[in-house]
């Protein structure tokens, strides 16, 4: 074996001291000169925050505190560790259960305790082969340059490498993240030609299902689950598709059944306690956002809405004053936190309104608002919704229905999120009205946009900024109006030269739609075109 | 003071106790044989006597590992709470690695590894599973092997095939002779449990591809001279 670490900045990660030594010598044997160790994961991540490691050897179970799988996913969401870094999960499992727990982050590899350390050194030097393999495309993706991932992935393919079938499946995973859903789906007839590969089969009914066509993923999924069980993404997606063919119950328990087989799961059990909300399953759903809270604890994945649902869910089973005690608990837990702030406010509001104490409620949404207006328009969709929710259920309906306006004024495209509006408005017994002011809403929005593109298609393109620079002004939020704006000021420079105020203009909206979603493919079209322009100049 | 009286619940069935105290011994014997292995790689070459033993401990402690894993993934599959994770793998990575996880074992008993397995061959399996056949199946062959254990890797008309080779005594014929009577129960005297055949078999079951399922077998056919066991993989 020829494996050497000696350049290599390496951390080992586990709670008991014999273990971190024993790992140590192991990667010492091979090299490496430049080890640290850490003895729980809170100390992990503070030191991977300080230096950039190349290769993280990390036990799963580490005590108190954070989890293996909770350090992997600080560490990658708050972007702590290059895209190089091999991060490896050491676990004492025998099967995938650790794999299923995941939801967003993966390990490069996970390594069953207790190992040789000639495997360990397998393994390492495989995955430093298969970094590199790999290290154009991975690099791109961490520039969110996907379109050109995608490419890459194309030109890796065209020499048929042996490991074929991971370029293929990397590239399908970007398909899907940037919708090209006939692409991936090119791709996964050809792997499904040679075998019923379950990633495959996965990702066919992920096309599926972004197609609408949530019958036939619906059969894809349960045919894979025939024949394995414990597939918890099936059951995932499987949820997924009933909800969309309005079959509630049924996807309550697809849910129940992945986050049965993933218990430690944080994003699982939030799931499954919105689906569960959404059912008037108060039982299941306290029991899943209380899970959902215990769980989070250590995680990424902690969040103040977890209490507001709980608390909303005590107010509907009529026990506001538990309602009261879990907003404590969440005042204790986000001290200084504007938007927790807002949310506890927000639902205090609902709950003493639940025990006829009228005044305070009153004052409770005061406190809300205030904050509200504080933040000045910083305020996370999330949190908005819920506080024009409260304001509904009190009877302010003049200030509720300004915010709901608000809200469909920025995502008059966004079908989730309409059909959680019109679940508020259902909620408070403002059914018809709530219709009313969404489709208004939306037709006020597309209205502004079709003039807009009116003015593009005939090529009065000096109107059409105007026009939309006025429109966006008012839409910070809205991906479609900014990016049109974005694009009317491209297509004008590319007709008539390019110049430093119009390229500063653009900028600023292509930076918003990469905000709201930096993956989508429309934008990456137009951040290419915009880049043609810079280097042209 | 509060109490917590403790009961012998009803409903708390065998089978869900005795995997966990399967997956908590697991866990041990994993730690003992960490200890075992730091210890040994800091004997010095003159205690020769004390390293003979720690492998012999070594190679008990892995048997019993090895006999845990499978009575969990037995439970598991059972159950229908093992997810197959069929991917394509290095057929030569994974045999290599198999091979690795004994290496001090194979190191201090002298035998001599080869291994069979071109470059390219590619499959589609559940590598953890697979693994842990292998991994059984070796530590076994250590035991009876006298100098010598051919691993081996091909692709055939029906599919793939993994064979472990060894130059001992071979397979007794007890073993060898399917048993159909239902009536023999377990038998506690001859340190065979059958777990390791029944694993294998329950492991090739679960590959299966466009109709056909795997199977694992065994025999005295062995190239170098002794027993021979056989994984097909769809």
């Amino acid at each position: 074996m020829y494996l050497d670490l000696s350049d290599k900045k390496i951390l080992v990660i586990d709670d008991f001291s014999q273990m971190r030594s024993s790992m140590k010598k192991m990667v010492q044997s091979f090299g490496a000169t430049d080890v640290d160790d850490a003895a729980n994961g809170e100390d992990a991540v503070k030191k991977i925050a300080r230096k950039p490691y190349d290769i993280v050897l990390c036990d799963y179970s580490l005590g108190e505190g954070k989890d293996g799988q909770q350090v992997l996913e600080e560490s990658k969401h708050r972007n702590l560790v290059k895209y190089s870094t091999i991060f490896m999960m050491i676990t004492a499992e025998t099967s995938t259960e650790m794999v299923m727990g995941a939801v967003e982050y993966y390990p490069d590899d996970y390594l069953t305790k207790p190992f040789t350390k000639e495997v360990l050194g397998k393994r390492l030097e495989k995955l430093i082969e298969r970094k590199s393999d790999f290290d154009d495309i991975e690099s791109a993706i961490h520039k969110k340059q996907l379109e050109r991932a995608i490419a890459l992935c194309d030109e890796h393919i065209g020499k048929m490498p042996k490991n074929l079938l991971e370029f293929f499946r990397l590239k399908t995973d970007l398909c899907l993240k940037t919708g090209a859903y006939e692409q991936a789906e090119a791709v996964y007839e050809k792997v499904l030609a040679m075998r019923a590969i379950p990633w495959a089969v996965m990702g066919m009914a992920k096309v599926h299902f972004h197609q609408q066509q949530y019958q036939k993923a619906q059969e894809m999924l349960r045919d894979l689950l025939e024949t394995n069980d414990a597939h918890v993404e099936a059951y995932d997606w499987l949820a997924k598709c009933y909800d969309k063919l309005g079959e509630h119950q049924q996807a309550q328990e697809a849910l129940a059944r992945a986050a049965e087989l993933s218990p430690k799961s944080v994003l699982r059990q939030k799931a499954l306690g919105e689906i569960a909300h959404k059912n008037h399953d108060l039982d299941a759903a306290e029991k899943s956002y209380s899970k959902a809270i215990r769980l989070g604890k250590n995680s990424i994945y902690k969040s103040p809405h977890d209490y507001a649902n709980l608390s909303k869910v005590f107010v509907e089973k009529d026990s506001p004053s538990q309602a009261l005690k879990v907003l404590g608990n969440l005042q204790k837990e986000y001290k200084g936190d504007a938007n927790a702030g807002i949310l506890c406010h927000a639902m205090e509001g609902m709950a003493y309104k639940k025990m006829n104490r009228n005044e305070e409620a009153d004052q409770a949404m005061e406190a809300a608002s205030a904050l509200y207006e504080k933040a000045g328009g910083k305020v996370p969709l999330e949190v908005t919704m819920d506080v024009a929710q409260a304001h509904l259920t009190l009877g302010n309906k003049e200030k509720g229905n300004a915010m709901i306006k608000e809200i469909v004024r920025n995502h008059h495209d966004d079908e989730e999120i309409l059909k959680q509006i019109e679940g508020i408005f259902e909620d408070a017994d403002l059914e018809e009205e709530g219709k009313r002011i969404i489709s208004s809403t939306r037709d006020e929005i597309i209205g502004i946009n079709n003039k807009g593109v009116t003015l593009v298609k005939e090529k009065k393109l000096k109107e059409a900024i105007d026009f939309f620079d006025k429109a966006a002004d008012g839409l910070p939020d809205n991906k479609i109006i900014n990016m049109n704006a974005a694009q009317a000021i491209i297509m004008q420079m590319e007709q008539n030269g390019s110049d430093d105020k119009l390229l500063y203009q653009a900028r600023q909206y292509l930076d918003r739609v990469q905000r709201l979603e930096p993956a989508n493919m429309e934008y990456q079209k137009l951040a290419k075109r915009y880049k043609t322009l810079i280097t042209a100049k | 003071m509060s109490e917590r009286r403790l009961q012998a619940n009803e409903k708390l069935d065998f089978q869900t106790v005795m995997a966990s105290t399967v997956h908590d011994l697991k866990n041990s014997v994993g730690m003992l044989i960490d200890t075992l292995r730091d210890t040994t790689s800091e004997l010095t070459p003159q205690e020769q006597t004390l390293r003979t033993r720690f492998s012999r401990l070594e190679s008990e402690a892995m048997r019993v590992s090895n006999d845990l894993i499978q009575l969990l993934t037995v439970y598991k599959i059972d159950h229908g709470i093992c997810s197959l994770d069929i991917s394509h793998h290095s057929v030569r990575d994974l045999l290599e690695e198999c091979m690795l996880q004994y290496s001090p074992l194979i190191e201090h008993k002298g035998i001599n590894m080869y291994l069979e397995c071109p470059e390219e061959l590619y499959w589609f399996l559940d590598h953890t599973l697979v693994c842990g056949v292998i991994n059984n199946v070796l530590n076994n062959a250590i035991r009876y092997t006298k100098d010598a254990l051919l691993l081996r890797g091909i692709e055939t008309d029906t599919g793939l095939v993994i064979q472990v080779e060894d130059n001992g005594p071979g397979y007794p014929d007890q073993l060898l002779t399917p048993t159909d009577n239902n009536d023999s129960g377990v038998d506690f005297s001859s340190g065979s449990t059958g777990l390791g055949l029944y694993f294998s078999a329950l492991v090739a079951h679960q590959h299966h591809n466009k109709g056909t399922r795997g199977h694992a077998a065994i025999d005295n056919d062995s190239s170098i001279g002794g027993g021979r066991f056989s994984l097909f993989l769809p």
